[in-house]
């Protein structure tokens, strides 16, 4: 018998002990000598073994054919050298790093790369890996958590305009970053789901800024289809205005709890989980011996069933102000940014029940999923009893060219069709992160609006025909005050102008 | 440690060289064969290891590439592969020969041999392949499972594999065969004849063993032995039942066949428990019920009327079973069940119903109780109480107790002999009975009272009659009369018996209103100073729409003591209810006096009289003698009440009449009897008058038709002001739903009806037989 | 068998060394555990043969099964959760691996051979933290490895851990 070493021992044994090695390792094992390169090419089961723990093994209706365990652990190491969380890399000589200092590519491998790792999550946001990874490499309280939040989720040109003036000067966004970079961190900080805060040293409040672009009527066209996409007529996604919406929304939540001493359910609150598809869970709403009504197999969005919905406006004066007055068209150029907006909304919570109404299959080959049209009611949260506070709603859900799933809604009173909304739901079919997206006046050609944002998540496959309010607002802390309290709008709104919106319903 | 001290023992035997596969296959299958074919004789440690061993050595061995890798790879250079599969082969072509040996013996086995001899080789074969997984563990633990984690197919753990192989070479060849004398001995057992059924039992055991569920290696299915098993049992259990029912109907009674087919299913139960696989169970029950109970449900159905008819109840109760074992099995039973207990029911009303006008409400209802007892004790013994043959039963009783001889002569007259039944039984001293027996009383009432369909009409009746109970107070308990009314508002709900409740009330704060009466005239006697007593009186306060009372139909001037009384009375309610106007029904009211006249007596009579007659005899303390009509300009008495009463004070002799006649009346005079006598010193004279009754009864009809016209003509509006228009007999069906619950509307009354808001305008006619509504 | 207390039997190193051990503590190895089972009321009186192991390796690996006696017993050959557990050898397990490698390579080979899964881990893992954050290079000098790679196979593996070709 030889005696014993490294190589002499059998195939399997090898094998076993590439499992507990970290995945960097495995590139340099396989670069020590012929035998270990010969294993990792003869059992690629090695990278599967290694990554076990480290990156989900992703639900089969999202693992698609060609999956790649060695290529996947490559990705696994670019991350981790992205956001500092590998072997260290400034003490590693033999290889390259996936990402130098500085490299322009850094924003666009980090949002692909991250994306990529979200969509092949375990549905189960608790026990997925891949988030966990996520969320560690951006907890503020981990070595390159803040870092990272400020490099990678804080690059849009909404941040590079709310930094303060450095004692070099002023920069624009586009001499910071590209148009390119900046989307792509607008789209990871939607991702991320939680509207982040910035080091005040450096950066003013987001929230105005976001403001400035919801409210710019000049936003909504025919060609960026009054949503949040770009003005191209395709449904293009425009990341920067989705994640102003977001920054927007979880203002208003947040003062909604701290106004009201409610809770909303848990939304917004922890990053990455729940933007990946399929993570939407089911909260029971009636009976929990009953069992939940059986999901319509074939509707892959998964629609019917009761829907959480946040709407929030600037009194009109304002808006009209803002947009045609204070500033004319003709001295502000299309491409540059109206100033930060300082004013205060109103928000309107809305419970949407939905069903199904008819799907209609796919035509485009590269793209199955069928387009889906919905009905429904919509019920206001702030005064229920109040008829003309609910009202109907349909519309539509569909695949974007990209392959973002883009939901249509309109809302329908006494036959008439009032609002409408567009929206991109974060993290593809069935996310638990839900739809964030712009809401209109359903006549366009008055292009004066009003519009806002807008945004809706699934709360339960059930209907609650009780309309228990538990389950959409935490009432564990009950205040005596009045729902309306949530209302931030000036004390000096036109009142007939606001009873109008009291009941926007939708 | 446990060792302390070093001990050396003999050397071990060599094992085969590790990197040469034919040496260590060699050995490896004696080892294997050793273990298949001769495991009883024991085996030793040291063969035990040494396989062990011989298997982890060539797997772990360096060298031992085969052909095919060899062919892939530089020829000197050690592999990068796991190495097994060699092995795996081979232990599966070692397996494939063994098999394929027992085919060949088996065939020399049939029936009950083939069974023995399936089953010791089988338990052999599993036994040894236990083994046979553990010594080739090391295989299992790295080349097996590597190839399942990369998604190989047709790769199993050594356990399976055996298994596997049992299933494609021995038993795709003999299982047919198998079960062929599994069916057998069935047979036989279904025949009478004791068998053995352990072997059964073995060989279900093995067929499900060797389910294999091909997309995930770790479960298993029942596949195969559903299919190979459970599929030929099925067929003979069908053939067999459906020859054997046959027979046995043509030479026995259904009454007999029932009883068989019962044992059947029993049996066929215990087969299941003792050595089938649970998983029969549903397809074999379904299959013994298709052929024992579905096939010959026509004549099995047919023998239910003679049943019935005769009474038959565990035969009945036998039908029940089978039949509810099938889809659909009972329902024709149902509804000959329920043809026979209406028709019961109408022959039970016919017998009591000879001489309607004078018909006992207690016969009556007793009559109607009877035939519910006995079929609600046939639905509770026979048919398990089966809800569908409850409903049948109340479908039935719905039947007779509306639409029978007596309902003939008037729709109204169940629920008006019902109420006065319940009268009857509430009424003080009629019988004393015990309490619970009157609240068994109460509950057979509701019995009946659940099928009545004209419910307004009892309301009605039992309103009347409580109401006169209350009065009387002849209640014989107050308990009894709130445990009917809460029977009442369970089934009816609290508006049906709303005002039964109030004039309840109204009775309690009365009792509360004369106690505080007397006290506050106490005062004021004290404080006045007068030593005059007074009338010892008691008021009762009914609230106007609560009760079914109509004011009095007669003028009357009350005596001038009475009118002193009520007026301190009236004084002292205004007092706590100001602004309330209170009419005296003074066709209620009653009193006694005392009559210290008679000559003949040292204890004065008693005479308790109505209020009216207490003004005549007062009018007699002035006179002793009063003509007609001054006791009319006394009394302001209109004459049918007036001569009613006088009627009675002449009937017992109080007055004397001049000139004599037979009735009073204008221009006669009546005397004070003097030498008045009677046997007892309290004297009824308040006595109702048969007449009287009569037209109360008239009454209530007639308040009761005018109550439906009114509650129909509101439905009617109720709805048409919510579908502003309307067809015309849409809008009948829909009234008729509306008011079903309280009595059913007749078709042509709700036309006329609507005939009537046409008139007042509240609809219109419009084009197409429609109707609109007219805000 | 028989639950007598601290039941002791006999094993034989390939060397013919008989050492004598608790049952429960040679009940660690499944292989025993499987055979004891299996053999039940055949003759048990003589030594087990361990053909694969030497005496000192044999007594180092009934070392670490009497320390870990009572551990419970891993139900399944389940790796899935194994990646979790990377860097936490329990401190006594960590001494107890502080052999040179060949030592090192014969505690893994044995209890390979014996079927003692939760040895084999802390083996695997110790090797594993003697991998960890090395360069080729590095790792090669540790096990005493020749880099045995022509130049040209040197170009092909730098590519291959070149990061545009996925970009």
């Amino acid at each position: 018998m030889a005696r014993p070493a490294l190589l002499n021992l059998p195939v399997e044994l090898l094998v076993h002990i590439m499992r507990f090695v970290e995945p960097e390792d495995l590139l340099a094992i396989r670069a020590s000598c012929k035998l270990f390169r010969e294993l990792c090419k003869g059992n690629p089961v090695v990278y599967e073994y290694n990554l076990r723990g480290l990156l989900d093994n992703p639900p089969t209706a999202f693992k698609p054919k060609t999956w790649n365990w060695e290529r996947k652990l490559k990705d696994l190491i670019a991350l981790r050298d992205i956001y500092g969380e590998g072997t260290r890399i400034e003490s590693c000589s033999w290889r390259m790093p996936a990402v130098k200092p500085n490299d322009k590519e850094q924003q666009l491998l980090a949002t692909a790369k991250t994306v990529d790792l979200i969509y092949h999550a375990s549905s189960n946001s608790d026990s997925s890996a891949n988030l966990s990874f996520l969320q560690k490499a951006f907890d503020p309280t981990s070595r390159y958590g803040m870092r990272n939040i400020e490099r990678y989720l804080g690059s849009s040109t909404l941040f590079c305009r709310s930094m303060l003036p450095t004692a070099s000067g002023f920069l624009t966004p586009a001499v910071m970053y590209s148009e390119d970079e900046r989307q792509a961190s607008a789209k990871l900080h939607c991702y991320y789901g939680v509207p982040v805060t910035l080091s005040p040293k450096l950066y003013r409040r987001p929230y105005h800024y976001a403001l400035s672009v919801v409210y710019d009527m000049r936003n909504y066209t025919d060609l960026s289809l009054w949503g949040p996409f770009k003005p191209d007529g395709e449904a293009t996604v425009d990341w920067e205005k989705v994640e102003a919406i977001m920054i927007i929304l979880g203002h208003n939540l947040k003062c909604f709890d701290d106004q009201t001493g409610r809770r909303l359910k848990p939304l917004w609150t922890t990053p990455w989980a729940g933007s990946q598809p399929d993570s939407f869970r089911s909260v029971c709403l009636v009976d929990t011996k009953s069992p939940t009504p059986p999901v319509n197999e074939s509707d892959p969005y998964n629609i019917t069933g009761s829907w959480m919905r946040i709407v929030t406006f600037l009194d009109y004066h304002e808006l009209f102000y803002y947009n045609f007055e204070d500033e004319p068209e003709d001295v502000l150029p299309a491409d540059v940014p109206r100033p930060p907006l300082h004013a205060t909304e109103a928000i309107r919570l809305i419970i949407m029940e939905l069903e199904v109404v008819k799907i209609i299959p796919s035509t485009d080959p590269k793209q199955p999923l069928p387009k889906v049209q919905f009905k429904g009611i919509s019920r206001s949260l702030h005064s229920p009893h109040d008829p003309n506070a609910n009202s109907n709603i349909r519309g539509t859900v569909q695949m974007t060219k990209e392959g973002e799933v883009r939901w249509t809604t309109i809302s329908v009173y006494n036959g008439e069709e009032r609002w409408k909304s567009e929206g991109i739901q974060i993290g593809g079919i069935r996310s638990a992160r839900g739809v964030l997206g712009h809401w209109f006046d359903r006549d366009m050609d008055n292009q004066q609006g009003p519009a806002g944002p807008t945004a809706f998540w699934k709360v339960s496959n059930e209907v609650d025909q009780a309309e228990n309010m538990d389950h959409w607002i935490d009432l564990s802390t009950p205040s005596d005050t009045d729902d309306e309290n949530a209302e931030t709008a000036d004390e000096d709104a036109d009142g007939t102008y606001f009873a109008t919106f009291t009941t926007l319903g939708e | 440690m446990s060792a302390s001290t070093r001990t050396v023992l003999a050397p071990m035997p060599d094992a085969p060289n590790r990197e040469d596969l034919d040496a260590t296959w060699k050995y490896l299958e004696m080892g294997v064969s050793k273990i298949m074919t001769n495991l009883q004789d024991g085996m030793d440690m040291k063969t035990y290891m040494g396989v062990y061993t011989a298997v982890h050595n060539f797997c772990t061995s360096q060298k031992a590439i085969s052909s095919t890798q060899a062919a892939l790879m530089g020829s000197q250079h050690r592999g990068a592969h796991l190495l097994g599969e060699d092995l795996y082969q081979n232990l599966i072509k070692y397996l494939t020969t063994y098999l394929t040996e027992l085919v060949t013996a088996s065939k020399t086995h049939a029936d009950e041999a083939l069974l023995t001899f399936y089953i010791r080789e089988w338990n052999r074969y599993t036994t040894a392949a236990k083994y046979i997984n553990h010594l080739f563990r090391y295989l299992n633990r790295h080349w097996v499972k590597r190839e399942m984690d990369e998604g190989k197919k047709n790769i199993y753990d050594v356990y399976t594999l055996h298994l596997v192989q049992w299933r494609v070479t021995l038993f795709s060849e003999v299982h047919e065969k198998v079960m062929d004398a599994v069916l057998k001995m069935v047979e036989k057992q279904r025949n009478g004849e004791t068998i053995e059924h352990g072997q059964i039992k073995s060989i279900v055991l093995s067929f499900v063993s060797l389910g294999l569920d091909e997309a995930d290696p770790t479960k298993s299915t029942l596949d195969v032995y559903r299919y190979n098993f459970e599929k030929p049992f099925l067929a003979a259990t069908k053939s067999f039942y459906e020859a054997e029912s046959k027979q046995f109907v043509a030479e026995n009674s259904i009454v007999e066949y029932m009883k068989k087919a019962a044992v059947r299913l029993d049996e066929e139960e215990e087969r299941v428990n003792v050595y089938l696989h649970s998983d029969i169970r549903s397809p074999l029950m379904k299959q013994c019920n298709a052929s024992l109970i579905a096939d010959h449900i026509g004549i099995l159905r047919d023998e239910f009327q003679v049943l019935l008819d005769n009474d038959r109840y565990d035969d009945m109760e036998r039908m029940y079973k089978l039949l509810q074992r099938i889809p659909e099995g009972l329902e024709p039973l149902r509804s000959k069940f329920e043809a026979h207990v209406r028709k019961a029911g109408l022959a039970a009303v016919s017998k009591v119903a000879l001489d309607a006008e004078k018909l006992e409400p207690k016969v009556y209802i007793d009559a109607l109780l009877e035939i519910h007892t006995q079929y609600q004790g046939l639905v509770k013994t026979a048919f398990a109480d089966e809800p569908e043959f409850t409903r049948s039963l109340d479908n039935a009783c719905r039947e007779f107790v509306n639409r029978n001889q007596i309902c003939k002569s008037g729709s109204n007259k169940s629920p008006e002999l019902l109420a006065k039944y319940a009268d009857a039984v509430l009424r003080k001293g009629t019988n004393g009975s015990e309490e619970s027996d009157l609240e068994n009383t109460l509950n057979q009432i509701m019995t009946i009272f659940k099928y009545i369909e004209d419910k307004d009409v009892f309301q009605k009746f039992y309103a009347r009659m409580l109401a006169r109970r209350l009065i009387h107070t002849s209640s014989s308990s107050d308990d009894a009369e709130t445990s009917m009314i809460s029977k009442l508002k369970e089934q009816c709900g609290y508006e049906y018996t709303n005002k039964l409740q109030r004039m309840f009330q109204d009775m309690q704060i009365s009792k509360d209103l004369n106690t505080g009466y007397k006290e506050f005239e106490a005062q004021m006697l004290a404080d006045s100073g007068s030593h005059e007593k007074p009338i010892d009186a008691s008021y009762a306060i009914l609230g106007t729409g609560f009760w079914p009372l109509n004011a009095p139909n007669t003028d009357f001037t009350p005596p001038a003591e009475v009118s002193r009384a009520y007026e301190k009375f009236h004084t002292y309610y205004d007092q706590k209810h100001s602004g309330r106007k209170l009419t005296w029904l003074w066709q209620f009211c009653k009193g006694e006096v005392k009559a210290n006249y008679c000559k003949s007596q040292k204890t004065p009579y008693t005479f308790q009289v109505s209020t009216y007659q207490m003004a005549i005899l007062m009018l007699f303390n002035e006179n002793d003698k009063n003509t007609y009509d001054d006791i009319v300009k006394a009394t302001q008495l209109q004459g049918e009440v007036l001569d009613p009463a006088l009627a009675i004070f002449l009937k017992a002799k109080v007055f004397t009449m001049s000139p004599e006649g037979d009735k009073p009346g204008p221009g006669k005079t009546f005397n004070l009897n003097y030498d008045f006598k009677n046997k007892k010193l309290r004297i009824n004279l308040n006595i109702a008058v048969k007449s009287e009754q009569k037209q109360e009864v008239e009454d209530t009809h007639k308040t009761i038709e005018e109550d439906r016209k009114l509650l129909m003509q509101s439905a009617i509006v109720r709805i048409m002001k919510a579908r502003k228009k309307m067809k015309h007999t849409v809008l009948v069906s829909e009234c008729i739903n509306q008011i079903r619950t309280r009595f059913v509307p007749k078709v042509p009354d709700i036309k006329k009806c609507i005939d009537i808001l046409l008139e007042k305008e509240y609809l219109e006619r419009l084009d197409d037989d429609e109707l609109g509504y007219l805000a | 068998m028989s639950e007598g207390p601290a039941q002791t039997i006999v094993l034989q190193s390939n060397d013919n060394v008989a050492i004598t051990v608790e049952r429960k503590v040679a009940e660690r190895s499944m292989l025993i555990k499987n055979m004891l089972e299996d053999l039940a009321g055949s003759e048990l009186d003589s030594a087990i043969p361990i053909p694969n192991v030497n005496e000192s390796v044999l007594k180092k690996v009934i070392e670490w099964c009497e320390h870990h006696k009572n551990d419970p017993q891993t139900a399944a050959d389940d790796d899935s959760d194994s990646r979790k557990k990377t860097t936490d050898i329990e401190e006594w397990d960590q001494k107890f691996m502080q052999v040179d490698q060949e030592m090192l390579f014969e505690i893994i080979l044995a209890s390979n051979y014996l079927d003692i899964k939760p040895l084999l881990d802390v083996g695997c893992k110790t090797v594993a933290n003697m991998i960890k954050g090395k360069s080729p290079e590095e790792i090669r000098k540790t096990f005493n490895i020749t880099n045995d790679f022509t130049p040209e196979e040197e170009e092909q593996i730098r590519r291959e851990n070149e990061w545009a070709e996925d970009r």
